[in-house]
């Protein structure tokens, strides 16, 4: 299985990573909670085992295609997980994995973790940050043929929610980064005939009347 | 997230204190397991329990020492010999799962402190009264140095990581609590917070981005606390030039809706967190004066939930993160029984101030 490509359906018949044979090699490293842990979580069986398992090939440091797979299956449970998006762009690196696969997951990661944003959408708890600092990754490695595509996805993520604050902050990003400036007074238009109140396409528009090289 | 039934709300003409604390109780001994998405920043979840404890002036619900040991044992500790300017940051761990134990020779291998969860780690030790000079701040500040980008800006955690305001803020609180600002070039960073000041007078989140509110409490509390901004800088009409606080007041006002709450942004619904971001920048401005309290009561107890608890918008269940800023909401609207805000920090004067 590479980059865990059908990590969609494996959440309704997962199979326990303990059953699955190309683990049977694994021993999992339990959570030290300490002593006496405050205000516990209650943690499902699936996530407590999905980070055992993690925690046992990141002290071991295994650069596998079975990892990668792995990190993909914890950050769906935890997505916030720097730890966890740390070591799997160890692996995209070790591995030499297609990138432009990595930008599928990630967007398929951006639309399961909508809902997750719009609960904690504000100020410091964001684990949608998480995904998209992983992207900015990814698409700074691939260069400016990523721009098309990084413009794209805030397009598609905007079309469902038009004032998508880090979506926004991403296609600035992807603008000042990869370029790609010179539809972006028309975007806002559209935009702005789609709902006149839309403050942030004002926003953008004042960004690209000040900031663009044009 | 589902509506819960039209029943469940009804009668909420007060502020429900004794059944706030007996949610915030129930989350103390076991969060349930929805929780477990965000088990990263179990140290944050922490402090919207046991500070939220504290605002509704029951902390001694907390087993204070079992909570300080079981803080500080998320702290990073560099090995003997280990040099501060290794590019690394030791402060706090945000959860178990980032947590890994150092090797034979106590090196540290695995570092994953995080700015956020050590704000957070520092709040709680300073609300339950730990002695802060107890803690190895020296080694917390100095290491902090290397998260700031050459732009005055931080980045949350050594291996990288989106830079904005919310790290600032968590910066500036630090070295404030720490009362040690060796942590960062304060020059720089206040440069970074006002190139984040928008057309509108509001902050963005960076350079460029849409005015919002949580950014502009980032902005508006980071100044405060690093001392480039007074208290009350309305009326002391001296009116810091760092600032234009008329625009920010402009774009500030205009936050609070017909529903009474606040929006963190034009033009969108009023949800109950701002009622603190907004509520608190007010406060620093001293413009809170303005605010139409009744009606921001009024929107806050139909997001209050029958069993404890606030929600993000009307009639919804409720989360610890929409449950903590409406008993800050509340605080800064003086209810009765709740104790007194320090608005820079979000907790309470007495933990602030070591009262």
């Amino acid at each position: 299985m590479e980059s865990g490509s059908s990590e969609g359906e494996e959440v309704q018949q997962r199979v326990p990573l303990r059953e699955r044979v190309e683990w049977s090699d694994v021993t999992p490293v339990p959570q030290n909670d300490g002593p006496n842990p405050v205000v516990p979580i209650q943690y499902t069986e699936e996530f407590s085992e999905v980070m055992d398992y993690f925690r046992a090939v990141y002290l071991t440091d295994e650069r596998s295609p079975r990892a990668l797979a792995l990190t993909a299956e914890a950050v769906q449970f935890n997505s916030g997980n720097y730890t966890v998006w740390h070591f799997r762009r160890l692996l995209l690196e070790s591995l030499k994995v297609d990138l432009n696969d990595e930008l599928e997951f990630v967007e398929r990661m951006a639309a399961g973790n909508s809902k997750n944003y719009q609960m904690w959408c504000d100020a410091l708890l964001c684990s949608f940050f998480h995904t998209l600092h992983h992207r900015r990754w990814v698409a700074e490695k691939l260069g400016p043929e990523a721009r098309n595509n990084e413009l794209e996805f805030t397009k598609k993520i905007l079309s469902v929610d038009a004032k998508h604050y880090h979506a926004w902050s991403h296609r600035q990003w992807a603008l000042q980064t990869l370029g790609g400036w010179e539809d972006e007074p028309n975007y806002c238009t559209e935009l702005l005939k789609e709902d006149i109140f839309n403050n942030s396409a004002w926003n953008q528009r004042y960004f690209v009347i000040t900031r663009s090289p044009f | 997230m589902m509506n819960s039934t039209e029943e469940e709300y009804r009668g909420c003409e007060i502020m429900e204190k004794d059944v706030h604390v007996t949610f915030l109780e129930l989350m103390y001994y076991l969060l349930p397991s929805p929780y477990e998405s965000q088990e990263i920043n179990h140290l944050t979840l922490a402090y919207f329990v046991i500070s939220g404890l504290d605002i509704l002036d029951s902390l001694h619900k907390v087993a204070k020492d079992a909570v300080v040991s079981w803080v500080l044992s998320f702290q990073a500790h560099p090995g003997a010999k280990t040099d501060l300017n290794d590019g690394q940051f030791y402060g706090f761990h945000g959860s178990k799962t980032s947590q890994f134990p150092p090797d034979e020779n106590g090196v540290l291998i695995h570092n994953n402190s995080h700015l956020a969860s050590t704000y957070c780690a520092i709040s709680i030790l300073k609300i339950v009264g730990y002695e802060l000079s107890n803690l190895d701040s020296e080694t917390i500040v100095t290491s902090m140095r290397n998260l700031q980008q050459p732009d005055g800006s931080f980045i949350p955690i050594h291996t990288g990581g989106e830079t904005d305001l919310r790290f600032v803020y968590c910066a500036a609180a630090i070295c404030f609590m720490l009362d040690n600002w060796s942590g960062m070039d304060k020059e720089k960073t206040k440069d970074y917070i006002l190139r984040c000041q928008s057309y509108d007078g509001g902050f963005g989140l960076v350079p460029g981005a849409e005015s919002h509110g949580g950014a502009t409490y980032c902005a508006m509390a980071s100044l405060r606390l690093m001392g480039f901004i007074e208290d009350n800088i309305l009326s002391s009409c001296a009116s810091s030039s760092l600032i234009d606080a008329p625009l920010l007041l402009d774009w500030i006002l205009q936050r609070q809706g017909t529903d009474g709450g606040f929006q963190g942004r034009p033009n969108k619904s009023s949800d109950t967190c701002y009622a603190f971001w907004i509520g608190a920048v007010l406060r620093i401005l001293g413009g809170f004066k303005f605010v139409d309290n009744k009606a921001l009561r009024g929107f806050l107890l139909s997001c209050q939930y029958k069993y404890g608890g606030f929600s993000k918008f009307p009639g919804e269940y409720p989360d610890l993160y929409h449950s903590y800023y409406g008993f800050t909401a509340f605080s800064l609207l003086e209810e009765s029984g709740l104790k007194s805000l320090f608005s820079e920090l979000g907790i309470t004067e007495n933990a602030a101030l070591a009262l």
